[in-house]
């Protein structure tokens, strides 16, 4: 079978342009479990902290020159599927970029995966993997390089933004480890969710109980626009570790966004990250799509993320290969 | 600096510039598309700036300053090829990849690209953006200047234009390069003020960028030499238009010298048939005179006294015959020869011939700016442009000539004038093997005659109107031509059609700005 070559574009510029905003710094160090826990509920899987629930707003302009402050960077990937019948092929384009004195600069990784059922194809080559389900396989695979990619791109001393909850499904342990990792680095990894349908607070908050259908629903009920709410700590009863503080975001009379944190950054920073709430509020009205509440940044990485992946027909390639796709593959009708 | 290659379509390269770019490269820049040691030359058609990450307009509408990332520009460019150079001999032609670089290109490089004959007539490259025309200048901001074959002037030249935006001096300039560098003879008709009758004198300006442009190309101002303008002796010049009376001299039309066919030129209003009459019944009634010296005057008698409108004619195949003139043709003839004789048989001015005219390095004008003085020109310049061809044709004289016709609409408004220029015809079809040049010079190109569009093969156009010019197939916007600023031009030049946008220098004589 061809062999692709996984690969890395980094802008030339890269590394001059970090040197330029080197004076620009965060620090994530001590000064942790400052969270006045004055209130706090029970879930059945874990608990959830908080303190008032309070409708705080946002200002702009503090967002405006928070930007001026810290290197902002953030990641997105766009990921090109073909459901083939020996398997399934990923074409996977992990796009980080962080914002330069006078542009955005990228740096994207290029990953290929195939994953079959079939023991004879997969073994020989480590882009080649045997599973059994090949779905979830591929999440897993995709999100651990996801990891290693912003562990070794990640500007020090910046704030990354990543589209997508802190945590999904089973990848806590690399998630922990990997948010405990970019902490030493003075890496802050903010997560931006725009669609859930998560109840935490719903569903543990006595007076919310039964009332929204989700915590968006009441988030988007409680807040007017340029709001957020105070942050909640959820913590899993199981994995202590497995924490995180978010709250929830109104920008403009949609769905709002919830923010993720790692519990252990906005325990002992929390000043620093309520203010930097503000910075996303002013990330998204920068961005202005009122139908895509996304801070500026991620869109940009994403971007140069479907632009980079169109640098490879997969289709094309596949069937050079003699892959050939399952009907709906041939129909153009897969989504992953 | 660079810019970087996109792509081909239908024949335009797309680049883009890179990061350290931070400008707009005007159309008409060249740049140096590198591929190893090969290289294409290629000309900016097309430039206009792009937004990659458009600024929301969200932050415009809060009076925010936004990113500084989001203000990043990029040059977008459309460019055709110009030259390749290139070892490649198997008959095909290179791609120019996606992905190469462009730089802008040298002068040596701009020079091989567009033909450049050493020492040929210097012009500016220029380059336009939006309204923006600026002289084409290297990397070290020295304007560009290339020559153009001086084969050009054999092929024929049009230049048009608004009043005030440069035809004059662009005329002016190359008819001083004529006579200085290719030793050549300039007949200039002056139909307009003292454009062309002060060209003894050096130019003066103190505008820094003329002083700029003579240095680029290593001239100083001065006049001509051999200058001389002939006048209607019946007219005279003010004391106020200060000129050197030495290089000027009164000038008749005498009637024993004067082709007979050229009288037509005396005649307004009148059907070119029955035009046609006049040279015959001219050339009955000379052959018949037994005696030498007569006059103008003489003749009129003869042709006023003839109540009942019969002539005899004498065809120039010596055909003799008799006709009757219709009574309005008769009286529109007695009418203009009345008119025109104050231009004959005058004792105070010569008769020029093309003796006067073809000197080398010498320049003459006849100055017709004066009342009625199109109608002298007219069979002035009719008969002189006969000698001119006929001495050529016959090898009795090898000495280059230029006529330059300035603000030839003028000059056409005459019907007598069409018919000068009906010969000028023949003299454009015939002129590079007797190296006879003419400029024509108006504020319309449809004032040109009929049929001598397709023997013109250099157009030059300076601030024009869009309508007039867009029959040539230029591909420039109204703006472009309309606004093109003094001494700016669009052209097609023969021999060189690699460049579109020119400054000329100015003139190094007859020019006081």
């Amino acid at each position: 079978m061809h062999k692709f070559q996984n690969r890395i574009i980094i802008d030339p510029n890269f590394f001059l342009s970090v040197e330029e905003l080197s004076k620009k710094n965060i620090d994530l160090s001590s000064n942790f479990e400052k969270f006045p826990l004055i209130s706090a509920e029970f879930l059945n899987e874990g608990n959830l902290y908080f303190n008032n629930i309070v409708a705080e707003n946002l200002f702009v302009e503090k967002g405006q020159k928070i930007t001026s402050d810290y290197i902002i960077g953030a990641y997105d990937e766009s990921i090109n599927k073909y459901n083939g019948l020996a398997g399934n092929a990923y074409l996977i384009s992990h796009t980080y970029i962080y914002i330069g004195k006078k542009d955005y600069i990228p740096a994207i990784y290029l990953s290929f995966f195939f994953f079959s059922r079939s023991k004879e194809l997969a073994v020989k080559n480590t882009n080649l993997i045997y599973s059994n389900d090949l779905e979830s396989e591929a999440r897993k695979v995709i999100h651990d390089q996801m990891l290693e990619f912003l562990k070794e791109n990640s500007i020090k001393n910046s704030i990354l933004l990543i589209d997508g909850p802190i945590f999904t499904g089973s990848l806590t342990t690399k998630t922990i480890d990997f948010n405990e990792y970019m902490v030493e680095k003075n890496i802050l990894p903010i997560y931006i969710v725009k669609n859930s349908i998560s109840n935490l607070v719903c569903d543990n908050v006595f007076s919310l109980k039964h009332k929204y259908n989700s915590d968006m629903h009441w988030a988007y009920k409680f807040l007017k626009p340029g709001q957020r709410s105070n942050f909640f700590i959820y913590e899993e009863k199981k994995s202590k570790r497995r924490a995180k503080a978010f709250c929830y975001l109104k920008t403009f009379d949609i769905s709002p966004v919830r923010i993720e944190v790692y519990k252990d950054i906005y325990l002992g920073k929390q000043e620093l990250v309520e203010d930097l709430m503000h910075l996303i509020y002013f990330l998204i009205i920068a961005q202005g799509e009122k139908q895509n509440p996304q801070p500026r940044p991620i869109i940009i990485a994403e971007s140069f993320s479907r632009e980079s992946i169109k640098l490879f027909n997969l289709n094309k390639l596949m069937r050079k290969i003699g892959i050939e796709g399952i009907m709906n593959q041939n129909r153009n009708m897969v989504n992953f | 600096m660079s810019w970087i290659v996109l792509g081909e379509d239908k024949g335009d390269i797309s680049l883009v510039s890179s990061r350290e770019i931070d400008g707009i490269a005007p159309k008409g820049t060249y740049l140096t598309i590198e591929n190893g040691k090969k290289k294409y030359i290629v000309r900016v058609t097309k430039s206009f700036q792009t937004q990659p990450y458009n600024p929301s307009p969200l932050l415009i509408d809060m009076n925010l300053e936004g990113l500084e990332a989001d203000k990043k520009c990029q040059n977008i460019i459309k460019a055709v090829r110009i030259k390749d150079i290139s070892d490649r001999d198997d008959g095909l032609i290179d791609f120019i990849r996606p992905q190469l670089k462009a730089r802008r290109s040298t002068v040596q490089e701009v020079k091989n690209a567009v033909r450049d004959k050493k020492e040929g007539i210097p012009i500016f490259l220029s380059t336009v953006f939006a309204n923006s025309i600026q002289i084409l200048k290297d990397n070290n901001k020295n304007p560009i200047h290339i020559n153009l074959h001086p084969e050009i002037f054999f092929h024929q030249i049009l230049i048009c234009g608004k009043t005030g935006r440069g035809k004059t001096v662009a005329s002016k300039y190359l008819a001083q390069f004529f006579v200085e560098k290719l030793k050549g003879a300039v007949l200039a008709v002056n139909v307009k003020e003292t454009d062309l009758i002060k060209m003894y004198k050096k130019s003066e300006t103190k505008e820094g960028s003329i002083l700029k442009e003579w240095e680029a190309i290593g001239k100083k101002p001065h006049g001509i030499y051999n200058f001389q303008v002939f006048y209607p002796s019946n007219t005279s010049y003010s004391p106020d238009l200060d000129i050197d009376k030495k290089y000027f001299k009164p000038i008749s039309l005498d009637i024993n010298e004067i082709d007979p066919e050229s009288l037509t030129g005396i005649l307004n209003n009148i059907t070119d048939i029955a035009a046609l009459h006049l040279p015959d019944i001219f050339r009955h009634w000379k052959d018949s005179q037994t005696t030498t010296g007569f006059r103008f005057m003489n003749f009129y008698n003869y042709f006023s006294s003839r109540e009942n409108r019969e002539f005899q004619t004498l065809n120039s195949r010596g055909d003799e015959a008799q006709i009757k003139l219709p009574y309005g043709t008769y009286q529109n003839i007695l009418r203009n020869l009345n008119s025109a004789s104050e231009f004959f048989d005058d004792p105070n001015g010569e008769f020029i011939t093309e003796k006067d005219i073809l000197n080398r390095e010498s320049m003459c004008v006849i100055d017709v700016a004066s009342k009625k003085g199109i109608n002298f020109g007219a069979i002035l310049l009719r008969d002189l442009l006969k000698r001119i061809v006929k001495a050529k044709t016959e090898g009795s004289s090898d000495v280059p000539i230029l006529i330059i016709i300035d603000e030839v609409h003028q000059f056409y408004k005459n019907a007598n004038s069409a018919e000068a220029l009906g010969d000028l015809d023949v003299i454009c079809r015939t002129g590079r093997s007797k190296e006879i040049g003419v400029i024509f010079s108006s504020q319309n190109p449809n004032d040109i005659p009929k049929g001598l569009e397709s023997v013109i093969n250099t157009k030059i156009f300076f601030g024009s109107e869009h309508s007039v010019i867009k029959k040539f197939g230029f591909n420039v916007s109204a703006n472009e031509i309309e606004n093109l600023e003094r001494g700016y031009a669009l052209a097609t030049i023969y021999g060189t059609p690699q460049v579109k946008f020119i400054k000329f220098p100015l003139s190094f004589s007859g020019v006081f700005i």
